[in-house]
């Protein structure tokens, strides 16, 4: 049977590609180091999929769609953006499991968006590019939430779908030991005034929540707060709340934090750890 | 005011190439094609960022549109003009 063998949060940010040498050395390193730090884990892991949660940032949905939540069923390629100084190319997807994980949510009330073929953006693209693509036949199913464009998805539904995830993986007749990504934020204020502001004490502040593994704690975030503390981008928190959900009564263990104002984003790293 | 004229006419000219020429190129008769009204369109071809978003239009759609239409350098104004405060705070 299919086995959920680990879980990692984690920025997205698309500076990381496109300014890659704004900051100093030294948090060049810590960068590098961290996303080092889960590669080298997803091998230990032995995984061959990883289901990595991201959001759109009005590039491939606009006024006419959003998707509460979407999963990515069939072709998948990225990035979508030109600027990122990734090559666009396809992104192997684990199209079966996809498959189920979206059946598995029909029928328990998670009424999924799919995505037949997309082109990812950097919210899935920049995992992809820095954690996933150098190791050999790890499969990306690609999810978004719409955690950035009002009207929000509410951070519980994030994390039920989390559950959902997780029932599904464990239903799933293959051998698959997956990883989820939980992806964004932390504080960060895209376009929107404040711009440039990074909230250390308030990304602390939700690391924290995660580090106790604070379930209702980090549920019971108030969009009003995250907007107020961490910015629009902070919202994405609630990909990591999705995350979360796949792992009922986690802890996670922080890897790196930098506060990283060339990149107007509160970087955070966090490895979840599975409960006993 | 409608936030979703403007979004609408923002994303359409951010991700179709020849609706953001349209944009740059001959924005007034573009913008009169969305439900969008004289003050909004005002704000929207002088691109008064600030103003806009405190009239609830999403910041992101904004700031691509914005880099899109406008090009790098706009891009790197953006940030000095959202964090500018205008005269008199637009209602919503």
């Amino acid at each position: 049977m299919a086995e959920l063998v680990g879980g990692f949060l984690m920025p997205h940010n698309p500076m990381l590609t496109l300014a890659p040498n704004a900051p100093s050395p030294s948090v060049i390193k810590t960068m590098d180091e961290a996303f080092g730090t889960i590669v080298n884990r997803v091998r230990e892991l032995e995984a061959d999929t990883v289901i990595v949660i991201g959001d759109d940032h009005y590039t491939n949905f606009g006024p006419h769609c959003f998707p509460a939540y979407l999963i990515a069923i069939g072709d998948v390629e990225g990035p979508v953006e030109p600027f990122l100084n990734i090559e666009r190319a396809p992104i192997e997807n684990n199209q079966a499991l996809a498959n189920h994980i979206l059946q598995t949510g029909y029928a328990e009330g998670i009424d999924w968006s799919y995505a037949k073929s997309i082109a990812v953006d950097h919210s899935v693209a920049i995992p992809h590019h820095l954690a996933v693509k150098s190791i050999p036949g790890l499969k990306t199913i690609p999810v978004y939430l719409n955690s950035g464009i009002e009207p929000l998805l509410p951070n519980r539904r994030a994390y039920q779908i989390g559950e959902s995830i997780r029932r599904a993986v464990e239903s799933w007749s293959g051998n698959e030991r997956v990883v989820i990504y939980g992806t964004g934020g932390i504080s960060h204020w895209v376009g929107s005034i404040g711009m440039g502001r990074v909230n250390e004490e308030f990304d602390r502040h939700i690391l924290g929540l995660f580090e106790r593994g604070d379930t209702e704690g980090f549920i019971g975030l108030s969009d009003e707060t995250v907007l107020e503390e961490g910015g629009n981008g902070c919202l994405e928190v609630k990909n990591w709340i999705c995350a979360m959900g796949a792992f009922p009564g986690a802890t996670v263990e922080v890897i790196a934090y930098e506060a990283v104002p060339e990149w107007i984003t509160g970087m955070g790293f966090a490895e979840v750890k599975l409960a006993a | 005011m409608s936030v979703f004229g403007l979004e609408n006419a923002l994303w359409q000219a951010s991700t179709n190439p020849k609706s953001g020429r349209r944009l740059r190129e001959e924005g007034d008769t573009y913008l009169r094609e969305f439900r969008v009204d004289e003050r909004e369109r005002e704000l929207l071809l002088s691109w008064d960022v600030r103003a806009l978003v405190e009239r609830g239009v999403n910041p992101m759609v904004l700031m691509m549109a914005n880099a899109a239409i406008n090009g790098p350098a706009a891009a790197a104004s953006y940030v000095e003009k959202i964090n500018t405060p205008t005269a008199a705070p637009a209602s919503r």
